[in-house]
C-alpha cells in the first residue's frame, strides 16, 4: 500500500515539475501589478489537481495542460470577483472551496491540439509575425521587442494580436478534424 | 476605439500599468465576451509556452535537487476535506506544490555565449564573472542583447538578487541592477555588486566606501579587490590602484586570464604613473632652469601655477647666493597673490637670510639630487644642518621619508611650520605612504583627503602629485 502511494506521490511531483514552469509563466502575467502572488495561484491549482489526479494522469499531455489551464483561469477570475465584490473578510479555507471547477469549450478545443501542431503553425505565420511572437514567448517584454525590430511597441502588440489570430485559424480547423476522428472512433 | 475589450492581449501580456490592470480586472468580472477571450488566449499562450519554450520540463525532473516548502496549514486542512483519505495522507506528507526543482538557468542571462567583456567591473555572481578580454564600449552604453524574462523570474523566486541584478549589469541596465541588488541579503558580495553599479556612475567614492566595507569583511574578495583597483585608478589614485590589482593577482586559485590581466593593469598603471613622474620633474625641472637663469617670462610662468609654483621652490633649494633666493620674490608675489596669504614670500625672505656659506655647498648637491645623482651621506647632512626645506625636498624626491619614521616627523613639522598648504599636502602623501599605513584602508582614506583639499585649490597645485 505504502509503495502505491509513494508512485503515486512520485508521478504528481513529476506531474507538478512538467506543467509549473508554463503556469507560472502565465501567472506572472495575469497577476502583475495585483496583490495576487502568481505562486499561490499556481499552488491552488495544482491543489485543485491533485483530487483529480487519478484521472489527468492518464489524460495526454495537452489535455492535462489545458485542464490545468483551465483551473488557473478559474481561480484568477474568482480572485478577480472576490476583489471587485470586495468580500475580503472570508476566511481563505471557504475561498477554496468555492466555484467548482468545470471544463470549459475553449479547453475541450485546446486540449485537442499538440505541441507538434502548434510547432507547425507557428512556422506558417508570416515572419515578422512569427518571430515577434517567438521573442514574446521567450519571455520578453514589447518594448524588448519594439527595439529588436526597431518597430513602436504599439506595433508589437498588433503583431502579437495578429499572430494569436492566425494561430488560432490556422489551429482550430485541425480541432474540427480530430473532433471528428475522435467521434468516429468512438 | 478604445473600449476595456482592446486592452484583453496587453492585459494577458501584463503590459497594462497598475490602474489600467486594475481596470481590466473589474471589466472582466462584468463582460463575458472578454472572459471568454481570456480563457482562450491562455490556452493558446500555455501551449506556446509549452511547444516554444520548451516548458516541458519533464526530462529534468527527479534527479534535480529541489526545495519542498511544506503546504500552509489552512492548505492541509483543505486537502483532508477534499481528497480520499488515503491518497491525502501519502501526499500531504510530501509538502508537494511548492516544488523548486532547480533547473539550470540558460547561460545566455550571464551572456555565457560572450568572447569577450564589456564590462571591465566584475561582478560577484560566479557565473557573470567568466574571464573574457575586455573590450570597451564604443559609442552606447547598452548591449542589444535582450535579457529574456523567464529566466529572471525564475530566478527571482528562487530569491537569487544577486543573479538578476548581474544580468541587468552585463547588459548595462544599472537601474534595474541596483534596484535588484537592494533586495539583496547584506554581504560583501552585495557591498561589491553595488560597487560596481556606483563606478558605472562614476561615483568612484561611493564605490571605494561600499568595497572598502567589503574587503574589511573578507579581504581576499577577488572581485572587490579588482573593482578597488578601478575605483581608485577613477579617482586617480593610481599608485594605489596599482598595489589592489597586485593583490588580486596574486590571489591563489583564479582563473589564469583574471590573474594576468591583474598583473597587466598593475603594470600599466606603474609605467603609467613612472612616465607622469618623469614629465612632470622634467617640466619642473627645465622651468626651475629658466628661473635660475632669470629667463623665465613671469606672466608665462603663472599661465601654469602649479608648474610655476614646483618650480619656484627648487629654485629657491638650489641657489647659492642671497641674491639668486631674492630674485625669485616677484614669482611668489605672484603666486601669494593668487593663492592667498604671504607664504612664499615669507619663504622667499627668510631662505635669503640664511648662511650661505653652510647652506650653498648644501645647495649644489641638492641641484645634483635633482639631476638624478644622489651625494652619499646627503640626507644625514641636510638632517643636521637644519636647512629644512632642503631636507624636506629631499626627502619628497628620494621617498626615504616613507621608511623612516624620524625623517616623517621631520617632514610633517616643517610642512606645519611653513604653512604652506602645499607642503602639508605633500607631508600627508608621504604619511600615507608610509611603511606604518602602507596598503591600509586608512591610507586609502588619507590620499583621499588630501586629493580632495588639494582639489579645493583649483589650478593651484598639481593635485596628480598626491598619488
Amino acid at each position: 500500500m505504502a509503495d502505491l502511494f509513494n508512485r503515486e506521490r512520485r508521478r504528481f511531483e513529476a506531474f507538478i515539475r512538467q506543467h509549473r514552469p508554463a503556469l507560472l509563466g502565465l501567472a506572472r502575467r495575469l497577476c502583475a501589478r495585483s496583490s495576487l502572488e502568481p505562486e499561490d495561484l499556481v499552488q491552488e491549482t495544482f491543489e485543485r489537481a491533485m483530487p483529480e489526479f487519478s484521472q489527468l494522469k492518464d489524460r495526454t499531455d495537452s489535455a492535462a495542460a489545458a485542464w490545468l489551464c483551465t483551473t488557473m483561469t478559474n481561480r484568477f477570475l474568482d480572485y478577480c470577483r472576490r476583489q471587485r465584490t470586495e468580500v475580503r473578510g472570508l476566511p481563505h479555507l471557504a475561498l477554496v472551496q468555492d466555484a467548482a471547477v468545470s471544463p470549459e469549450d475553449s479547453q475541450e478545443n485546446w486540449e485537442l491540439v499538440n505541441t507538434d501542431e502548434f510547432q507547425k503553425a507557428i512556422e506558417r505565420l508570416k515572419p515578422h509575425l512569427r518571430d515577434a511572437y517567438r521573442l514574446h514567448a521567450e519571455g520578453r517584454r514589447y518594448t524588448a521587442i519594439a527595439e529588436h525590430f526597431n518597430v513602436p511597441v504599439g506595433t508589437v502588440g498588433s503583431w502579437l494580436t495578429l499572430a494569436r489570430r492566425d494561430l488560432k485559424e490556422l489551429l482550430l480547423p485541425q480541432v474540427a478534424v480530430a473532433r471528428e476522428q475522435g467521434a468516429r472512433s468512438s | 476605439m478604445n473600449t476595456p475589450c482592446t486592452k484583453l492581449h496587453l492585459f494577458v501580456d501584463g503590459e497594462l500599468s497598475a490602474t489600467e490592470a486594475e481596470a481590466f480586472r473589474h471589466h472582466l468580472t462584468r463582460c463575458a465576451e472578454c472572459e471568454v477571450g481570456l480563457r482562450d488566449l491562455l490556452q493558446l499562450e500555455m501551449l506556446a509556452s509549452r511547444a516554444l519554450a520548451g516548458a516541458g520540463t519533464g526530462g529534468e525532473q527527479a534527479e534535480h535537487s529541489r526545495k519542498v516548502t511544506p503546504l500552509r496549514p489552512w492548505l492541509h486542512r483543505a486537502y483532508r476535506t477534499a481528497v480520499p483519505v488515503a491518497l491525502a495522507a501519502g501526499m500531504a506528507a510530501v509538502g508537494v506544490f511548492r516544488l523548486q526543482s532547480e533547473p539550470e538557468m540558460p547561460g545566455e542571462v550571464w551572456l555565457a555565449s560572450a568572447t569577450e567583456r564589456k564590462l571591465d567591473a566584475r561582478l560577484s555572481h560566479p557565473k557573470a564573472d567568466p574571464f573574457r578580454p575586455y573590450v570597451p564600449y564604443r559609442g552606447t552604453a547598452q548591449t542589444a542583447d535582450v535579457l529574456p524574462l523567464r529566466p529572471l523570474a525564475e530566478l527571482e523566486e528562487r530569491q537569487d538578487f544577486r543573479g538578476i541584478a548581474a544580468a541587468y549589469a552585463l547588459r548595462g541596465d544599472w537601474q534595474q541592477a541596483e534596484a535588484f541588488l537592494l533586495r539583496a541579503p547584506d554581504s560583501p558580495d552585495k557591498d561589491n555588486d553595488l560597487a560596481v553599479v556606483a563606478l558605472s556612475r562614476g561615483r568612484w567614492e561611493d564605490a571605494l566606501g561600499l568595497l572598502g566595507g567589503a574587503l574589511r569583511r573578507e579581504p581576499r574578495h577577488a572581485q572587490a579587490l579588482w573593482n578597488r583597483g578601478l575605483a581608485l585608478q577613477g579617482r586617480g589614485l593610481k599608485k594605489l590602484a596599482e598595489v589592489s590589482f597586485r593583490d588580486a593577482a596574486a590571489l591563489p586559485a583564479q582563473e589564469e586570464g583574471w590573474a594576468k590581466e591583474a598583473e597587466t593593469r598593475a603594470n600599466e598603471l606603474r609605467d603609467s604613473l613612472e612616465l607622469e613622474e618623469a614629465r612632470w620633474r622634467t617640466q619642473v625641472r627645465e622651468t626651475s632652469r629658466r628661473l635660475s637663469a632669470g629667463t623665465a617670462d613671469l606672466k608665462e610662468l603663472m599661465q601654469q601655477p602649479a608648474l610655476a609654483r614646483e618650480a619656484f621652490y627648487e629654485a629657491v633649494r638650489t641657489a647659492t647666493t642671497p641674491g639668486a633666493v631674492t630674485a625669485l620674490a616677484p614669482l611668489a608675489k605672484e603666486l601669494d597673490r593668487v593663492g592667498g596669504g604671504s607664504v612664499l614670500q615669507d619663504y622667499v625672505r627668510d631662505m635669503a637670510a640664511r648662511d650661505f656659506a653652510v647652506r650653498a655647498p648644501l645647495a649644489r648637491d641638492y641641484a645634483k639630487l635633482l639631476d638624478g645623482a644622489l651625494t652619499p651621506g646627503l640626507l644625514d647632512s641636510l638632517r643636521r644642518s637644519q636647512e629644512w626645506d632642503l631636507y624636506f625636498g629631499a626627502l619628497v624626491h628620494t621617498g626615504a621619508a616613507a621608511k623612516d619614521a624620524e625623517a616623517l616627523k621631520a617632514l610633517a613639522r616643517f610642512a606645519h611650520a611653513s604653512r604652506d598648504p602645499w607642503l602639508t599636502l605633500l607631508a600627508d602623501r608621504e604619511r600615507a605612504w608610509s611603511e606604518d599605513m602602507r596598503g591600509r584602508a586608512s591610507a586609502e582614506q588619507l590620499l583621499l583627503n588630501t586629493l580632495r583639499t588639494c582639489e579645493a585649490y583649483t589650478r593651484l597645485f598639481n593635485c596628480t602629485q598626491i598619488n
